[in-house]
């Protein structure tokens, strides 16, 4: 599952735990035994549902936290004992965490005067970064006069100033509106380019999760349970939780009807379908029941013209949401139901209003096989 | 609700518009034009107008004794001194409990020690100072000291500053709490040492809270005139003290009410600074959605180590001085027959029975008038749009901001001939607490109606609610915690304030207070300690039983969080 980092780890965390003791008999893991790696330079996200333990691994990352277990090293040095202030691992917080009683400039200039840095040296640092994020003419200005996109700007100049080796994000979009929030994602990733930063990114938006990274880390429970390319990740989901949460994929239980050298036969309802054996995460045994997922994006809906091919079937639209760049469709699906995602090619598709009947064309080389957890 | 709108063109009578308020600001700006305007007039009348023209002699005349002088900057120096002194251990508890890692346990000790102060009538620090440090105190014996007097400057000193630095400890603490967590993690990652954070971070967003914190103990320095006349002796006079001594041993009212007069101008400057640091926009709020719960960072551990021996040292000090008052009620003569006794008891409880049976009255009668008035108020004053609305609200604040001396003066100037005869009458006692402390409900009802979004009752109206049925089932439910938590400083201040009262007792109604005064005017220090033990008592309990109430109404839709003594503006 572990894919090894290219080039030597830049920060490495050896199955790091966080445990809190409740009660004297009751403790929840938050973290459970993570392990990691990334590369110099590399930009990598970390992704979960709310209370997966991923802000407290980057708050252990960056020193806020102490791990109960484990080790963290960066750059082959083990920084676990150290407090954030010795680390250099700036961190950019979801609330921005700007100090509101000081202008922008010394918001940015606060980890240079740290370092007791010279005054021109720190005007000269804050002018370039100033330019850089398009803060010109911002510098009096104290946070509460500042918009939210500014807000995040200066959060994001005044740990780039410092030239950090490797910078932390805790959710850094959450608080921006949707139109924002793209324009910042591509900015992050063009200064990431620029600088060449290693890059920790926390986030729980599938969609930023998936556009910026280098590699893609994600983890439920306290533990991580994928890690690859976003693209890898998108289209080979390891276990069904990724595939709903990456892929919000629809989940059936099928019957195996036979096993071949390549591919393996299952019955969905009354549909039949030949699955890879490279997309099952075990071998299947005949009549065994197993849990198919398919991703909404990869079935087809087109109007019906009497025809019936292979991997297709005709059902009632139930709902249609139009989210712009694509159609949301529920549809009914024998006795249960069944969610497609059509995207709206050159505004030119046909929206099949509540009530249609539609053909859906399934393609099973899409599909992904997993077996049933008790 | 919101019929009243202040841009509409064309503006309807108020009378026709809402009756409701209509009517309830004639009958509070009645009250106000009796209570409030009625005697301040007359004591500025009393102070400067002299056979039917103005005049400055009674200026000239007090101004020119140098005694009155010396008073003066003694009321100066002590406030100042005192709000410096009290802030500073203030800022200290308050670090303690917010930023250390002292155990939990430890943290709730050292809040429940600075409520002591708070709930106790306003002698008991001098009168344990007295028996410690003063002739024959058992501290000084048993430290060797002969030659060393507590009364003047120095008693005054530490007996005010103990007294006081709890507000400070509580308005501070508030600060310390809001501030974001996530702040000190900032500073800490982007480099910045522990000492740093703390003088860069720390430090400048607490400086609201500091300055509300000077200016409060300020304002309350300045009115002390318990502690003073007890342990201020002849070579430290302040203000309140012989302006009391000018009424009450000289019968010169008109130089009694110049006197206030001077307490009067430095106590509205402090007012007026006030209101204008509350009205500026504080730091503590910038960003929304909160992150990841954290917690502050811990201080640098020397500091860390220095706070809590300070601590430690004011809360054994503060536990040591309320043992002696308890040991006190407890001997025959102080330190000169140490056997047990009762007597004392038995002397409260047989001759002092009325006192106490009075204070409980006139708390009560006071906490409950006061709190429905503070209802009215608070609600018209925050919700509510009317011409000469912060008029309105300073005035129903005035009587607090004016030391207490000045309130009692004022009343018996006014209210000791007709039309209005009050003097020694249940009432005049019961309107000076009402008018004088209810502001801490009006404060708490305000800050508690700023929290509640009107949303929930613009809500409770689109649901079809009318708006005295939105008044009665939506906004009283949800404020009656904050009613609440004004109607328990109420009740303390009222069973322990001195100050504007003692200028009102009368032979048929006394008060615990005075009862206190009169034995450590007698010297008589163990029947002071006795009547001390069981008005703290009384007071402890009906402050727990507020509390149990306040927690069972709160219990249910509210977070159980204490008003904070910052909003309640002590």
């Amino acid at each position: 599952m572990s894919e090894p980092a290219a080039g030597t780890p830049f920060l490495e965390l050896r199955s790091v735990s966080k445990t809190y003791q409740l009660t004297k008999t009751h403790a929840i893991k938050a973290v459970d035994s993570v392990s990691f790696s990334i590369a110099e330079g590399e930009f990598v996200t970390l992704i979960g549902p709310s209370g997966c333990g991923k802000s407290t691994t980057l708050r252990m990352i960056a020193g806020f936290l102490k791990p109960t277990g484990g080790d963290i090293l960066l750059e082959g040095k083990s920084i676990t004992a150290l407090g954030p202030e010795q680390r250099n691992i700036p961190m950019v917080f979801q609330n921005y965490a700007l100090f509101p009683h000081l202008n922008v400039f010394e918001n940015i200039a606060y980890g240079l005067r740290a370092r007791k840095l010279s005054d021109d040296i720190i005007a000269h640092d804050v002018a370039m970064i100033c330019q850089m994020l398009n803060l010109v003419g911002t510098e009096n200005r104290f946070p509460d006069a500042l918009s939210d996109g500014q807000q995040q700007r200066v959060a994001l100049a005044r740990a780039l100033v410092l030239k950090p080796k490797i910078l932390l994000f805790d959710e850094p979009l959450s608080n921006l509106d949707a139109r924002l929030r793209i324009q910042t994602r591509a900015e992050i990733k063009r200064m990431q380019t620029l600088l060449k930063i290693t890059v920790l990114y926390v986030t729980h938006d599938q969609s930023e999760a998936l556009s910026i990274p280098d590699r893609l880390l994600v983890m439920n429970k306290g533990k991580i349970v994928q890690q690859g390319k976003p693209r890898e990740i998108y289209d080979f989901p390891s276990t069904p939780f990724v595939a709903d949460f990456i892929g919000n994929a629809n989940f059936y239980d099928v019957c195996v009807i036979s096993v071949g050298s390549a591919n393996v036969q299952i019955a969905l309802q009354d549909l039949e379908f030949d699955v890879s054996l490279d997309h099952c995460d075990h071998h299947p045994t005949k009549d065994e029941m197993a849990l198919l997922s398919i991703n909404p994006i990869t079935i087809t809906i087109e109007e019906p013209d009497g025809v019936l091919g292979k991997n297709q079937c005709v059902c009632m639209v139930e709902q249609c949401l139009f989210t712009g760049h694509a159609f949301s469709y529920t549809l009914a699906f024998r006795d249960t139901s069944i969610r497609v995602l059509q995207p709206n090619i050159q505004g030119a598709v046909t929206q099949f209003v509540p009530g249609a009947e539609v053909k859906l064309t399934f393609h099973a080389q899409a599909f992904h096989l997993f077996r049933i957890q008790e | 609700m919101h019929e009243t709108n202040a841009f509409r063109p064309t503006r309807k009578s108020l009378m026709k518009t809402d009756p409701a308020l209509f009517s309830a600001l004639v009958a509070v700006w009645l009250s106000f034009a009796i209570f409030i305007f009625l005697p301040v007039i007359r004591l500025l009348i009393t102070t400067f107008y002299v056979d039917g023209t103005f005049s400055l002699a009674n200026m000239r005349k007090v101004l020119g004794t140098s005694y009155n002088i010396k008073a003066l900057y003694g009321s100066l120096i002590l406030a100042t001194s005192v709000s410096i002194a009290g802030t500073f251990l203030g800022y200290i508890f308050a670090l303690a409990v917010t930023r250390t890692a002292l155990p939990r346990p430890l943290k709730v000790l050292l809040g429940a020690v600075t409520i002591l102060p708070l709930i106790s009538p306003p002698f008991t620090s001098s009168i344990s100072l007295t028996l410690a440090l003063g002739p024959n105190g058992m501290l000084l014996k048993a430290l060797g000291i002969g030659d060393f007097s507590i009364y003047g400057f120095l008693g005054t000193w530490i007996s005010e500053t103990l007294t006081y630095f709890p507000v400070a400890f509580m308005v501070i603490s508030a600060i310390l709490n809001t501030m974001s967590a996530t702040l000190d993690d900032a500073a800490l990652s982007l480099g910045a040492s522990r000492w740093r954070m703390f003088t860069t971070i720390t430090i400048p967003l607490s400086l609201p809270g500091i300055g509300n914190s000077i200016l409060l103990l300020f304002g309350a320095s300045l009115a002390d005139f318990a502690t003073p006349l007890i342990l201020g002796g002849h070579t430290f006079p302040v203000l309140p003290t012989e302006a009391y001594l000018m009424i009450t041993g000289m019968f010169d009212l008109r130089g009694g009410a110049t006197l206030s007069f001077l307490l009067l101008v430095p106590a509205l400057l402090v007012f007026f600074l006030q209101r204008m640091l509350l009205g500026k926009k504080s730091f503590v709020s910038v960003t929304g959605k909160n992150g990841a719960r954290t917690e502050f960072a811990k201080l640098p551990t020397a500091l860390s180590v220095f706070i809590c021996a300070v601590c430690l040292f004011i809360v054994v000090f503060i536990l040591y001085l309320y043992a002696i008052i308890l040991w006190g009620s407890f001997v025959k003569v102080w330190s000169v027959n140490n056997t047990f006794t009762l007597e004392h008891y038995a002397y409260v409880f047989k001759h002092g029975q009325k006192a106490i049976s009075d204070t409980l009255l006139i708390a009560f009668l006071s906490t409950v008038i006061g709190s429905v008035l503070a209802v009215v108020i608070g609600y018209v004053a925050q919700r509510k749009q009317f011409f000469g609305k912060r008029f309105f609200e300073f005035t129903s604040m005035l009587n607090y901001a004016l030391p207490g001396t000045v309130v009692g003066i004022a009343y018996i100037i006014a209210f000791n001939q007709k039309p209005i005869l009050l003097t020694g009458t249940l009432s005049i006692l019961v309107a000076a607490y009402v008018f004088r402390y209810y502001a801490t409900g009006i404060r708490s009802v305000i800050a508690s109606l700023e929290q509640i979004d009107p949303a929930l009752e613009e809500a409770s109206m689109s649901l079809g609610a009318s708006s005295v049925r939105t008044f009665t089932h939506v906004t009283i439910p949800l404020i009656i915690p904050a009613v609440l938590a004004g109607m328990r400083y109420l009740f303390i201040h009222c069973m322990t304030a001195i100050s504007a009262t003692i200028f009102l007792v009368s032979v048929r109604w006394t008060l615990l207070t005075t009862r206190i005064l009169e034995s450590m005017t007698e010297l008589q220090f163990s029947q002071a300690s006795a009547f001390s033990m069981v008005l703290i008592v009384i007071v402890f309990l009906a402050d727990a039983l507020m509390l149990y109430l306040l927690k069972v109404t709160t219990s249910k839709f509210h977070k159980p969080q204490e008003i904070s003594y910052e909003k309640v503006g002590a």
